[in-house]
C-alpha cells in the first residue's frame, strides 16, 4: 500500500440548502489511513461537506448536493447506491455525544446486527469486545456491559460512539467536533486515540481547534463561507499538508485565521 | 465608555421599588392560584363525597330472613301438579302473612290496610322470582312449540323453608326498626351487586355484566384503534411527504377528536350494523363505535411523543447504515413509548366512561345474562349507571347507581395507575 493512496476523491462538489450555496465547487482527494482536518469559521460549510460524505444530507429537507464524490472509484452519489450499504464504509461520530438508550453491549451490537455481520453469539461477543478495546474503552466497561451507555461520562460517551462506528469496520470514520463537548483530559482521550484509528481507518475531522487540528491531523482542508467567496471559484480556500497550512499558507485568509486562533 | 443605562435606574432605592413590585405580582399570582385550587378541591370532594355517601350504602343490602310455608291450596289451589301452573302464581304473597303476623298487623280488613302496604314495600319483584325459582325453573325453550321448558326447581309443595330476601326502601319503612329488633332483618355485604346482572328490581340488580362487558368493549376499542393510530402516527410523522394529501388527512383528524361521541353512535348503527350487520349492542360493535373516539387522541398523543424524541437517536441509527424504518422501530418509536401508553389509556379512560354512543348501538343491558364473548349483547359500566338509575327516583336505585360510579373510578384509578407505573418504568430502562 502506498503511502497516499486515495481513498475518497470529490470534483467538483457543490451543497445547496433551498437553492442557497453552502459549498462550492470543492475538489479534494482524502488520503487512505490519513487524518484529514476541516477548519474554517463558523458557518463555512464543514459539517455540510462531512455529511455530504456519506449522503446524511439525504434526510436533511431541502438539501441538495452536486458534483461527483467517489469511494474507491465508486460513485456514492450513483442511481444504484444504497446509503445502507454506504454507511458501512462511511461511518460518522457526531458533535454531541449520543449514545442510544440501551446497554454498553447493545449499543456496539447495534449495528453489527442490523448489517447481519456475525452469526453466533460469541461472534458478536468478539465484535463488541474488539471495538470497545479499539476506542480504548474496554477496560473501563467491561464489568459493566449491560448496563445503560447514558450512564457513562461524556467522554466515555464519546468513545463508545466510536466503538460502535467501528463495530461494523468501516473504512472512512467521519467526526463532527468529536471532542468540543469535552474537558481537557477527555479531550487528550478523544486526540491519541484518534492517532491510533488513523493506523486502520481514513479519519475526516471537523475542528475548532488549531492546536487539536495540529495535534492530530496530517492534512488540513480551510474552508470558508460560499456567501463571502464571490471572487474565488471554491470555497475550499487552501489544502495541503498540515504543516504547511499552518507554518506557511498560501492564502491570507489562511494565515489570519490560523495565526487569529493561535493569538 | 458609553453610557447604556441612565444612572437613575441604577439607583439603590428604585432598584427596591422593582423588585418590591416584582415580589407583590408574584404573590397575587400565587392568591390566585391558591384559589383556584381551591374551588377545584371543593368541587372534587363534593362530587366525591355525594358519590362515596350514596354509593357505600348501595354497597349493603339489607334482608329479611322469614319462614315460608309453600301452601299447596294458594299455589295449585285444583291440584292439577303442573309445572305451568305453579308457575303463574305470585310468590310474594307467600310471605307477607308471616310477616303481618309478627308486627301484630291484621291480615284482613280496612283498618290496617295502610300498614299492609308498608310492609309489602319491602319485598319487590325480585323476591317473588327468587321463591318462584325454589319450585319451578325455566331452562330453556322448545325450539318448535316455543313453549318455556320447566324443570321443578326442587322444593316441594307443602314444605316450609326458612328463606332470605332483599329488602326494599328499608331507611324509609316505619317496619325495619321492629323487624331488626325482631331478628328478622339484618344488614349485610351486598354481594349480589358483585355477582348478579341487570335486573329491573334494584334488590337483585348487580353489575358483573357490566364489569364484563366493559372489558370486552375496551378490549375491542383497543385492538382496533392502538395498531391503527401508531401506524398513522408514525407514517405522518416519519415518512410522510408534506403535501395537501397529508395536510387534509391531519386536518381531518383533529377535526375528528371535536366530533361529538353521540354523532359516532348514529354512524356505527348504521355502518356496523346496519350496513355490515354486525349484532347490536354487543361489545363488538361497541368497542368498534369507541375505537373512533380513541383514535384521534392516541395518534395525536403518539406524534407528540414521536416528535419529542431527541433527533440524535435518529442520526446516530442512520450513520450507522440503519434504514429509516429500523432507526423508527428500534429507537424512536421505543423511546416514544410512555408518551403514547398515557395517550392511549386517557383514550380508553374515555371510552370506559362514554355511555350516549352506546345507547345509540343497543347496548342497553336487558340480555340478562354475563357476555361470554364481544358477541354477546352486554351493557357497560358507564350505561350501567344509567340503568341502575332506572326512570323514576328510588332511593336504592339512587345508591345502586353511585355504587357503579364508585366501581367505575376505581376501574380508572387503576388504569391511570398502570399508565403511571409503565412510564416509570420504561423511563427507568432507558
Ligand atoms: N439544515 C439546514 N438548512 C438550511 N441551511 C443550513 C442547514 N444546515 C446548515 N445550513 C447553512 O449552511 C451553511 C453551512 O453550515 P454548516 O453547518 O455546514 O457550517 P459549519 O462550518 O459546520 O459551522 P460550525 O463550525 O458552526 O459548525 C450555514 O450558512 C448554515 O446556515
Ligand atoms: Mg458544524
Amino acid at each position: 500500500m502506498s503511502d497516499d493512496e486515495i481513498r475518497m476523491s470529490c470534483k467538483g462538489v457543490d451543497v445547496a440548502y433551498w437553492g442557497e450555496l453552502a459549498i462550492k465547487n470543492v475538489s479534494m482527494d482524502i488520503l487512505s489511513k490519513k487524518v484529514t482536518a476541516f477548519i474554517g469559521p463558523s458557518g463555512c460549510g464543514k459539517s455540510t461537506f462531512l455529511r455530504a460524505l456519506n449522503r446524511m444530507n439525504d434526510t436533511i429537507d431541502g438539501c441538495q448536493v452536486t458534483g461527483e464524490i467517489k469511494l474507491d472509484g465508486n460513485d456514492i452519489y450513483a442511481k444504484g447506491m444504497d446509503t445502507v450499504f454506504l454507511r458501512q464504509w462511511v461511518g460518522m461520530v457526531f458533535q454531541k455525544p449520543n449514545p442510544f438508550p440501551k446497554s454498553i453491549y447493545e449499543n456496539v451490537a447495534y449495528g453489527p446486527r442490523i448489517h447481519g455481520l456475525f452469526r453466533t453469539k460469541s461472534e458478536l461477543d468478539d465484535i463488541v469486545e474488539q471495538s470497545l478495546m479499539g476506542a480504548g474503552l474496554w477496560d473501563e466497561v467491561k464489568d459493566r456491559l449491560r448496563n445503560p451507555g447514558t450512564g457513562l461520562s461524556g467522554g466515555q460517551q464519546q468513545r463508545l460512539c466510536i466503538a460502535r462506528a467501528i463495530a461494523v469496520n468501516p473504512e472512512v470514520i467521519l467526526m463532527d467536533e468529536p471532542a468540543s463537548a469535552l474537558d481537557p483530559i477527555a479531550t487528550r482521550k478523544i486526540e491519541s486515540l484518534i492517532k491510533s484509528l488513523a493506523e486502520n481507518y481514513t479519519i475526516v475531522i471537523v475542528t475548532h481547534s488549531m492546536a487539536q487540528a495540529q495535534r492530530v491531523s496530517d492534512k488540513t482542508a480551510f474552508f470558508y463561507a460560499a456567501s463571502l467567496t464571490e471572487d474565488d471559484d471554491s470555497n475550499l480556500i487552501e489544502y495541503g499538508d498540515t504543516d504547511q497550512v499552518f507554518n506557511n499558507p498560501i492564502d491570507e485568509r489562511t494565515r489570519q485565521y490560523v495565526e487569529g486562533a493561535f493569538g | 465608555m458609553v453610557q447604556i443605562i441612565d444612572p437613575k435606574y441604577k439607583d439603590a432605592d428604585y432598584q427596591r421599588q422593582v423588585t418590591a413590585r416584582r415580589r407583590q405580582k408574584g404573590k397575587r399570582f400565587q392568591a390566585l392560584g391558591i384559589a383556584a385550587l381551591a374551588v377545584a378541591g371543593l368541587m372534587l370532594a363534593a362530587l366525591l363525597y355525594s358519590i362515596v355517601s350514596n354509593g357505600a350504602r348501595g354497597l349493603m343490602e339489607d334482608r329479611i330472613a322469614v319462614e315460608v310455608y309453600f301452601d299447596p291450596a294458594k299455589i295449585d289451589p285444583k291440584g292439577t301438579g303442573e309445572l305451568s301452573v305453579m308457575r303463574k302464581f305470585n310468590y310474594d304473597t307467600l310471605v307477607y302473612p308471616t310477616l303481618y303476623e309478627a308486627l301484630g298487623i291484621k291480615a284482613k280488613g280496612r283498618s290496617d290496610r295502610d300498614k299492609r302496604r308498608k310492609v309489602k314495600q319491602l319485598i319487590g319483584l325480585g323476591a317473588s322470582n327468587q321463591l318462584r325459582e325454589m319450585v319451578v325453573r325455566e331452562v330453556g325453550r322448545d325450539p318448535i312449540s316455543d313453549e318455556a321448558i320447566l324443570v321443578s326447581g326442587g322444593t316441594q309443595l307443602g314444605d316450609t323453608v326458612m328463606v332470605e330476601l332483599t329488602a326494599l326502601s328499608t331507611s324509609a319503612n316505619p317496619y325495619t326498626q321492629t323487624l331488626r329488633d325482631l331478628g328478622m332483618l339484618h344488614t349485610r355485604f351486598n354481594g349480589d351487586f358483585f355477582t348478579g346482572v341487570n335486573s329491573n328490581d334494584p334488590g337483585y340488580y348487580g353489575i358483573l355484566d357490566a364489569l364484563v362487558g366493559s372489558f370486552w368493549t375496551l378490549l375491542v376499542c383497543f385492538l382496533a384503534s392502538f395498531p391503527v393510530a401508531v401506524l398513522t402516527a408514525v407514517y405522518l410523522e416519519e415518512f410522510a411527504p408534506r403535501n395537501l394529501i397529508t395536510d387534509f388527512i391531519e386536518v381531518n383528524i383533529n377535526n375528528l377528536a371535536a366530533v361529538p361521541s353521540i354523532v359516532f353512535g348514529l354512524m356505527g348503527a348504521f355502518v356496523f350494523i346496519f350496513v355490515f350487520g354486525m349484532p347490536g349492542g354487543t361489545a363488538l360493535v361497541g368497542g368498534l363505535v369507541l375505537s373512533l373516539l380513541t383514535l384521534p387522541t392516541i395518534i395525536v398523543a403518539a406524534r407528540a411523543a414521536i416528535r419529542a424524541v431527541p433527533g440524535s437517536y435518529r442520526e446516530a441509527a442512520l450513520g450507522l447504515g440503519a434504514s429509516r424504518q429500523q432507526a423508527m422501530w428500534s429507537f424512536v418509536l421505543p423511546s416514544a413509548m410512555p408518551g403514547i401508553i398515557t395517550g392511549t389509556i386517557i383514550g380508553l379512560a374515555g371510552a370506559l366512561g362514554e355511555t350516549a354512543p352506546l345507547l345509540f348501538i343497543g347496548m342497553v343491558g336487558f340480555q340478562s345474562g354475563i357476555p361470554l364473548t364481544p358477541v354477546d349483547g352486554t351493557p357497560t359500566l358507564a350505561v350501567g349507571i344509567y340503568n341502575a338509575f332506572g326512570s323514576q327516583f328510588d332511593e336504592l336505585k339512587n345508591q345502586l347507581s353511585n355504587s357503579t360510579i364508585i366501581v367505575l373510578l376505581v376501574l380508572l384509578m387503576l388504569l391511570n395507575g398502570t399508565a403511571a407505573y409503565l412510564r416509570y418504568r420504561s423511563e427507568k430502562r432507558q
